[in-house]
This record gives C-alpha cells, sequence and structure tokens, in this order.
C-alpha cells in the first residue's frame, strides 16, 4: 500500500478556490524560501518555470526540484504545510 | 486459599473438557488492529467464487464454495460478510441454519466437525455491495464506479463480496469467477482462464493457486484496454481504463512491470507467483495503490505528473514477495511489508541511476521522529511514516550491521523458508542472526521500538 498524499495539491472541486489554496500556498512557498535560503529558492522558482513551460506542473515534481536544488529532503516540509491537519511549526533554515 | 485454589484448577479441567467437545468457533481471530475480523476454529484451504455483476442496479449475486479444515471440534463457525443478503448454506452438502450478526455469517451444521476434518460450505447470497469508509485511507470495500466497480482495501475488503475468513493469517487458493455484460471487462488476481459469453454476458475466470491473504483480492470491472502475454514462461496481464491515452503514463508505467519485477528478483530471489500484472483505476476514492496478489492496483494520484512513476510500481512489485508471498500473521508487523517495500524503492532508485541508499537512508534518519514506533505502531499509524520510512532505516540498518553478502542472504532465504506463509518480527530477528552468526535483538530493539535515534551501524 502507498496512500497518495493530497490537500492544497488536491482540494477537491469543492475547495478548489478556498482559502487555503491562495493563502497557505503562499505561506508555504516561504516556508521553502526560509528553509533553503534565499539563493537556492530562486534557482528553484527559475528552474520550474524553464523546465515546467508548456507543460503542466504537479506538486510532487515541484518538491522533487526543490530537493534537487537545495540537496535537502523536503516532503516533511510540504506535507506539513501543504497536507498537514494541524498548524506547522515555524520554519527555520535546514 | 487451598478452596479458592481447588475451584480454580476445577475450572482449568473443566475448559479443557469442554475443549474437546464440540463448541462454538470464535466469532474473531483476535487481532486488536482489526476487532471482529476474521474467525477461529477453522482453516480456509480454497475458495471458489461465482459471481454476477449487474453495473446499471449494482446488484452482485454470488456463490461461493469455502473449502476448510477444523481446527477444534465445532458445534458452529462463522465467516465474515458485510451487507448481503443470504439465501442458502450448505455444509457438505446438506442444508445448515444460519443467521447474521453484524458483519458475521453464523452457520451451524446439522453435525458437528471433528478436529482435523475437511469440510466444504457453500453460500449463495446477493444484494448491493457496500464500502467500508475508513477516513485515513480513503475508501475500501466495494466501490461501485460511473462504468463497473473495484473491491479493493486494506487492511480488509473481501467481506464486502464473498463469506470470508477475512484476516490475513488464514491464506487460501482462489478461483475466481466474475459475470458481467458483454463489453466489459473483469479482472481479478492470478492466471486468466477460459472466456465464454452467452446471453449477452460474459464469464471471466481468474486462478490465484499460491495461498493468498484475502486483503489482497481484488475485483475490478469496467470499460478496461488489456494487455495480455507471457514473461519469463507466465501470463502478464495489464489493464488500464479506454478512456486513458494507450501511451500515458499509466499505460507506460504499467508496461515497466517485466522489467521490475526481474529486477527485484534479482535482489529478493525468485519471483513468487504464477503470474504478473497490474490494473490502473480512475475512480478518485482510491486514494492509494495496493499490493494486490499477482495484480496490484494503482489509483489515479500517482500519475497526475503525466510522467511514468515507476517508484509506486517497484513499492506495490516488492510486496509480492514482503507481504504477500511472506504474509504478516497480525498487523502489528506491517513494517515486515512497509518497510522492505519503501527499502525496494531505494534499491530501484540507486538501480536508476538516482539517490543511493545509503543517501536516502542519511536524509531520512536526519529527519525521523523517533517518537513514534515501526514495531506495533498502533492502528492509527499502520501506514504511518514509522512503519515505511523508520522501516526502510532498519532494513538498511540491518545491511550495515551485517554486510551486504548476508544481508541478500538472509532477504532470500526469508522469502524461500517462508514463501507462501505467514511470519512475525522474531521470525525475521532470529533467521538474520542464524544466517548472520551476531546477536542482533538489540540492533532490531533500536531501530523498530527505541524512542530515540539509535547510533549509526
Ligand atoms: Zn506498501
Amino acid at each position: 500500500m502507498i496512500v497518495h498524499r493530497s490537500p492544497p495539491g488536491k482540494p477537491g472541486v469543492k475547495n478548489l478556490f478556498s482559502e487555503s489554496v491562495y493563502e497557505r500556498g503562499a505561506m508555504t512557498v516561504h516556508a521553502l524560501r526560509v528553509s533553503v535560503g534565499d539563493k537556492a529558492f530562486f534557482e528553484i522558482l527559475k528552474t520550474w518555470v524553464q523546465e515546467q513551460r508548456n507543460a503542466t506542473g504537479t506538486t510532487e515534481e515541484f518538491v522533487e526540484l526543490s530537493e534537487r536544488i537545495s540537496g535537502k529532503q523536503l516532503d516533511k516540509l510540504f506535507d506539513a504545510w501543504l497536507y498537514g491537519t494541524k498548524k506547522p511549526t515555524a520554519p527555520k533554515p535546514l | 486459599m487451598a478452596v479458592a485454589a481447588a475451584v480454580v484448577l476445577a475450572g482449568c479441567l473443566a475448559s479443557g473438557r469442554d475443549d474437546d467437545r464440540f463448541h462454538p468457533g470464535a466469532a474473531e481471530i483476535g487481532d486488536p488492529y482489526v476487532p471482529g475480523a476474521g474467525n477461529g476454529g477453522y482453516d480456509v484451504d480454497s475458495y471458489r467464487l461465482a459471481v454476477d455483476y449487474d453495473p446499471p442496479s449494482d446488484r452482485l449475486s454470488g456463490r461461493a464454495v469455502v473449502t476448510a479444515t477444523a481446527t477444534e471440534p465445532l458445534s458452529r463457525f462463522n465467516l465474515d460478510l458485510v451487507g448481503l443478503d443470504v439465501s442458502t448454506v450448505t455444509v457438505d452438502g446438506t442444508r445448515a441454519e444460519h443467521r447474521r450478526d453484524g458483519d458475521e455469517l453464523v452457520v451451524t451444521p446439522g453435525r458437528g466437525l471433528a478436529r482435523g476434518s475437511r469440510f466444504t460450505v457453500e453460500v449463495a447470497y446477493a444484494g448491493v455491495p457496500t464500502a467500508r469508509p475508513d477516513g485515513q485511507l480513503g475508501s475500501g470495500g466495494f466501490l461501485h464506479t460511473d462504468d463497473g466497480a473495484i473491491a479493493l482495501g486494506q487492511p480488509y475488503s473481501a467481506a464486502t463480496w464473498f463469506p470470508v475468513n477475512d484476516h490475513p493469517a488464514d491464506k487460501a487458493t482462489y478461483e475466481i469467477e466474475v459475470t458481467v455484460p458483454d463489453g466489459l471487462e473483469a479482472l481479478s488476481n492470478g492466471v486468466p482462464g477460459e472466456r465464454t459469453s452467452t446471453g449477452g454476458r460474459t464469464t471471466w475466470r481468474w486462478a490465484e493457486r499460491t495461498p493468498m491473504a484475502s486483503y489482497l483480492s481484488t475485483l475490478v470491472i469496467g470499460e478496461y484496454r488489456v494487455t495480455s502475454g507471457t514473461h519469463a514462461g507466465k501470463p502478464i496481464v495489464t489493464a488500464v481504463p479506454e478512456r486513458l491515452a494507450a501511451t500515458g503514463p499509466e499505460a507506460t508505467s504499467l508496461a515497466r512491470t517485466a522489467e521490475i519485477a526481474d529486477f527485484l528478483a534479482g535482489r529478493f530471489g525468485p519471483y513468487p507467483f504464477e503470474s504478473y500484472g497490474g490494473i490502473v483505476v480512475t475512480d478518485p476514492r482510491v486514494g492509494y495503490a495496493l499490493e494486490t496478489q499477482s495484480r496490484p492496483v494503482y489509483g489515479p494520484g500517482f500519475f497526475r505528473g503525466g510522467q511514468p512513476n515507476p517508484a509506486v510500481v517497484t513499492h506495490e512489485l516488492a510486496h509480492q514477495w514482503f507481504g504477500n508471498s511472506v504474509a504478516v500473521a497480525r498487523w502489528r508487523d506491517i513494517w515486515l511489508n512497509e518497510g522492505f517495500a519503501t527499502y525496494a524503492e531505494w534499491l530501484w532508485e540507486e538501480h536508476d541511476g538516482g539517490r543511493t541508499a545509503q543517501r536516502n537512508f542519511e536524509l531520512q534518519y536526519a529527519m525521523t521522529d523517533w517518537s513514534r514506533p515501526t514495531l506495533d505502531p498502533g492502528r492509527g499509524q499502520m501506514f504511518g511514516s514509522a512503519v515505511y520510512k523508520r522501516g526502510a532505516l532498519a532494513v538498511h540498518a540491518l545491511r550495515r550491521t551485517v554486510g551486504d553478502e548476508a544481508f541478500f542472504t538472509i532477504l532470500r532465504t526469508w522469502t524461500t523458508e517462508r514463501r507462501g506463509g505467514n511470519a512475525t518480527t522474531d521470525d525475521l530477528v532470529a533467521l538474520a542472526e542464524r544466517v548472520s552468526g551476531k546477536s542482533l535483538r538489540p540492533l532490531f530493539d533500536a531501530w523498530l521500538s527505541g524512542r530515540t535515534a539509535p547510533a549509526l551501524p
């Protein structure tokens, strides 16, 4: 068994445009920036836009890319910020 | 004191005598992770199932022939069955009394069943099968879909479509016949048999002749593109919903089944079953992939990226050795399934030119929450990261401690000696000690149950 993890990645039709997708999405991006540092962070964004041009990107691919560039394991961070049902701990440099 | 002792002794003698008399079999197997599941007093050898499913009405009618051996002298026994109406039950060809008690079918044969005797129960039943909702995992059980149905789910789902001793400790062989309207596909476990059509309905036949735990059975009915072939002299059957592109990530992932199974056979020993395969479903309620025997079922979430997903295929195929061929006897040991399947993903990633297993170990070690145990994680954490990730750490810690040669000998001996059976963590520790000649109990205790980070081996 592997359980596929989903929410704001999979908000469901009802919550597709809910606050959590926007507000929490933005907070997740900032948590990533604090965790990996500015240099890696902007490298990730730049690469993401280039690699995903003319294609659709998934959360999994974004996590993959962030890990590749930062050299840090980030699934726990994304899980907590995107899918967790509790308030995540404040981000700090990893 | 003397009087009290005498009373206790008399009680023991009385229950000892009772044990040799015909008595009711237990209504559950006694696994605290799945209260009510499974039954006591017998061991099933085989299920022969013939079910007819009508998608427009969601109605299923079935006949189940269950052959079992009494392990106690039984005056009556239970099978697990969720919903559905039972019309007749026979035991060895003679009508038997039956009644329902929640998710139990209680069968009282005309005469008792002697310990050690083999008996055959035949149950005729029908109704609209139901799901078994489980908030944490998404729906399991029998799901009605827009083009058919999916019967799937861990730790149980079988009892939603046939009467069963629904616990992995009682493995059995299966012959499954599924009749559906012409034009629909009906997929299940094992080797495909003859397909026949009559009166607008088609009967699909499947046989899983290697012992299988009931939660590893599946039924998938709908509009599927079925690909059949042969690999290493065994049938390989994969299926993808017709609405998905033939060259999409689902089909291309399934197409790697044989290659990945061969890679794993090189590490774990010969592939343990008579057939290969895989089924992709699109129903969003299937928020998981499950290692259904010889033919895993993959939910839609794993392919949303548009890229093939060999990692999930590796995980579910690794379970064919770890979890299916060698199954748990109690769910407290589920790390024996998930820890090894997760470790297999690390082996595949290394083989595929990604991170080494050692690197994944280091990264995972650094981020593990050691307050959660891997062994006996509790019902709510059966599918938690302590079982999967910390379980994989324990596997790699064993490898580091005993060395590669002993490690892979342990894995191959495990899959050979325990093939087709059930095993516990204690069995693994004993085997690892025997093969390596080292005392390993403290290592397993620290990596599986310790509350703090173990020293790196
Ligand atoms: Zn698994």
